[in-house]
């Protein structure tokens, strides 16, 4: 049994229309408020570095699939980051030369950083959404409802964002985490429509090369995808082995046959092998024994669970949600809903498991954080989406009308969160700093300290500044190469 | 039309009560408004302090207003780095402020400076100067100017308000100085 909406299917053409026009309308309106959001918000400290690429980051580019770190064991920075690294070097060296034609050169920095987190805002937003229609089987029109009931958990840069931004502020960190997930999600898709519909995948040679190709891409593009991929893998094998007994004793086969399993091996293999040169990335120095790493983790989850309210309150959420689904009549539909959960729950609590083998960083001692647990998050936001579409179309009379405005609240609540931006970070300081850079006829450039421009701190140093003035020229921000330096200001 | 011309009233009374003692609204745009009420006796430098400079009785708002005199050739001064004042460039303001001139004798000008961040050099100065924006005399008079700073204006640069006696002798007070962004 599938659960659309009943609007959806009980009124005429223009009913069935008019909720998912207005609803589209809404998402389009706070997708447009995400991009001045994140036009507001400063360039982060890694991007000219990564573009440039710094000699620090050109290894990886002159090895996409780490054969120096597997033959030779050489350690440099992001062995298995490849297509993230490439991706972004294409990008920012294409957009803000396009942009050009029509902004001035400061301004095409911030619209192509905006831009591109907007749009992996945009198609997180639509591929949890088609993912969720898929699964209730609702009308193609229905995935705007359900990307309006998900569109307030963005939290673009203020509210909730440090604990559950989708993507960054950093645009780095969104190519990175939230850019290599949208790309983990459109890979998922064709699995999860045979899961579906419990028949293998039979997809003819020019589709399996696209998808083997976009394996080897999401395999090399950061860590945060690989380790999503590897858990799912380990609960697919588990679901597959498990089938097999079933099997054994009579059942069909299902979706875990044929052509589904060929390429999840390969899949799996390609993680495999990602995970191993990643243990060769430099940044990986650090001191913590993975012990001491678990011993970080339920403090860490603690902190990270607790330290905003936009967490709990989603969590709470979901499992008022599983409640109502429970109270509900026994249906296929009901059953599959509470399957999926179960199975998204088991994803988040095995990737939170196997957390602390990923590493420590410095700047993340709490191991978890809207980064880092983004795998997490994701499959919350999908959670959330599949129960309330779920119950919005089992619900009737005053039961529905009374969880409808609960779920009004709710999108409140999320969305004047992040529409308070008093502690989201702004450019204008950096903007002003690179007018400054632009119009000064010296090579080497005194700027305020007030805030840091391109880079993670303040320059104290022209050479710390020699990676940023080289892509500031190369983007016709100034007419020469120059650096800057800054004094902390008093 | 009794209870008309009731409301009228009212509302020209309430609109005269907004005179010239009631502090303007101090929005995002301003850059300093003083009325010297706070800053009577206070000092960064105890030591070196000259409570001359602010006079106290005679004062457009409140009793405090700013003085230069005979003695005192510069006033108290505002001075901050132009990237503290506001993260976004700018570059036209509007200065305001209340003087009090005794006679025609009298001169004395409201500056406003723009050095670099090192203050070895004055970029760019503007001012007011009260013998031309002035002709009441013994009066408090309101004066203004829209100023419109360098395109190359920089967030390390410094600004400066104050006055300055010029050559007069007499006493030339000021108040309820305010200083906005308009761009």
């Amino acid at each position: 049994m599938r659960t659309p909406l009943p609007s959806a299917g009980a009124a005429g053409p223009r009913r069935v229309w008019l909720w998912p026009s207005l609803l589209a309308l809404l998402v389009l309106l706070d997708l447009a408020f995400a991009f001045w959001r994140n036009y507001q918000l400063p360039l982060d400290g890694d991007l000219a570095p990564t573009v440039l690429p710094a000699p620090w980051y050109a290894q990886v580019l002159h090895d996409p699939f780490g054969w120096s770190a597997l033959t030779r064991h050489e350690v440099y920075s992001g062995p298995n980051r490849f297509f993230a690294h490439a991706a972004m070097g294409a990008y920012w060296k294409l957009g803000p030369r396009l942009l050009q034609c029509v902004l001035t050169p400061i301004s095409s920095l911030y619209a192509a950083s905006a831009l591109f987190t907007t749009l992996t805002q945009a198609g997180l937003l639509f591929l949890l959404a088609w993912l969720v229609q898929l699964a209730t089987g609702a009308a193609r029109a229905q995935r705007w409802v359900v990307a309006a009931l998900l569109a307030p958990l963005f939290q673009t840069a203020g509210g909730f964002y440090e604990q559950m931004g989708l993507t960054d502020r950093a645009v780095t960190y969104t190519f990175f985490y939230g850019f290599a997930m949208l790309l983990l999600l459109v890979l998922v898709l064709p699995f999860y429509r045979a899961a579906l519909r419990g028949q293998p995948l039979r997809l003819p040679a020019p589709q399996v090369g696209l998808l083997l190709g976009l394996m080897v891409v999401v395999s090399f593009n950061g860590p945060v995808a690989t380790a999503a991929v590897a858990v799912l893998l380990v609960l697919v094998a588990g679901y597959w082995a498990w089938q097999r007994r079933r099997g054994l004793a009579g059942a069909s086969p299902g979706w875990l046959a044929g052509q589904t399993l060929g390429l999840l091996a390969v899949l799996g293999v390609l993680s495999l092998y990602s995970f191993y040169i990643g243990r060769y990335n430099i940044e990986n120095s650090h001191t913590h024994t993975v012990w001491q790493l678990y011993q970080l983790l339920p403090g860490g989850l603690a902190h990270y669970l607790l330290f905003q309210a936009g967490l709990p309150v989603l969590v709470l959420a979901v499992l008022l949600n599983v409640l109502l689904v429970r109270r509900r009549a026994a249906s296929p539909a009901r059953q599959r809903l509470l399957r999926t959960l179960a199975w998204v729950g088991a994803f988040a609590g095995l990737y939170l498991l196997l957390l602390p083998l990923g590493g420590y960083r410095a700047y993340r001692p709490y191991l978890l954080r809207n980064d880092t647990a983004l795998p997490v998050l994701l499959g919350l936001v999908f959670a959330y989406g599949y129960s309330t579409y779920f119950l919005l179309g089992q619900l009737r009379g005053a039961g529905r009308k009374a969880y409808g405005l609960a779920v009004l609240a709710l999108s409140v609540f999320f969305w004047q969160a992040d529409a308070l931006a008093e502690y989201a970070p702004t450019s204008d300081c950096e903007r002003w700093s690179l007018d400054q850079l632009a119009r000064s006829r010296q090579p080497v450039v005194e700027l305020a300290g007030f805030c840091p421009v391109l880079t993670w701190g303040l320059a104290s140093d022209p050479q710390q500044s020699e990676v940023a003035g080289q892509m500031l020229y190369y983007w016709h921000v100034t007419p020469t190469v120059k650096t800057y330096y800054q004094k902390p200001p008093q | 039309m009794k209870s008309l011309a009731t409301l009228l009233g009212l509302l020209l009374l309430s609109a005269c009560s907004g005179g010239a003692g009631r502090p303007p609204r101090l929005d995002d745009s301003v850059v300093t408004f003083n009325d010297f009420e706070s800053g009577g006796g206070w000092s960064s430098d105890p030591a070196h302090h000259n409570p001359g400079l602010v006079q106290k009785g005679r004062a457009h708002s409140g009793r405090y207003a700013l003085r230069v005199d005979g003695n005192h050739e510069y006033s108290l001064t505002f001075a901050m780095p132009l990237g503290r004042i506001r993260e976004a460039k700018f570059r036209k303001l509007r200065l305001e402020a209340w003087a009090f001139m005794p006679s025609e004798r009298a001169t004395a000008s409201l500056g406003l400076q723009l050095l670099s961040p090192d203050y070895s050099q004055q970029l760019f100065s503007d001012d007011i100067k009260l013998r031309d924006a002035v002709h009441t005399y013994g009066q408090w008079v309101p004066i203004g100017k829209d100023v419109t700073l360098p395109d190359s204006v920089a967030p390390g640069q410094q600004l400066r308000l104050f006055m300055w006696r010029a050559d007069a002798t007499d006493e030339v007070l000021l108040d309820d100085v305010m200083l906005r962004i308009l761009d």
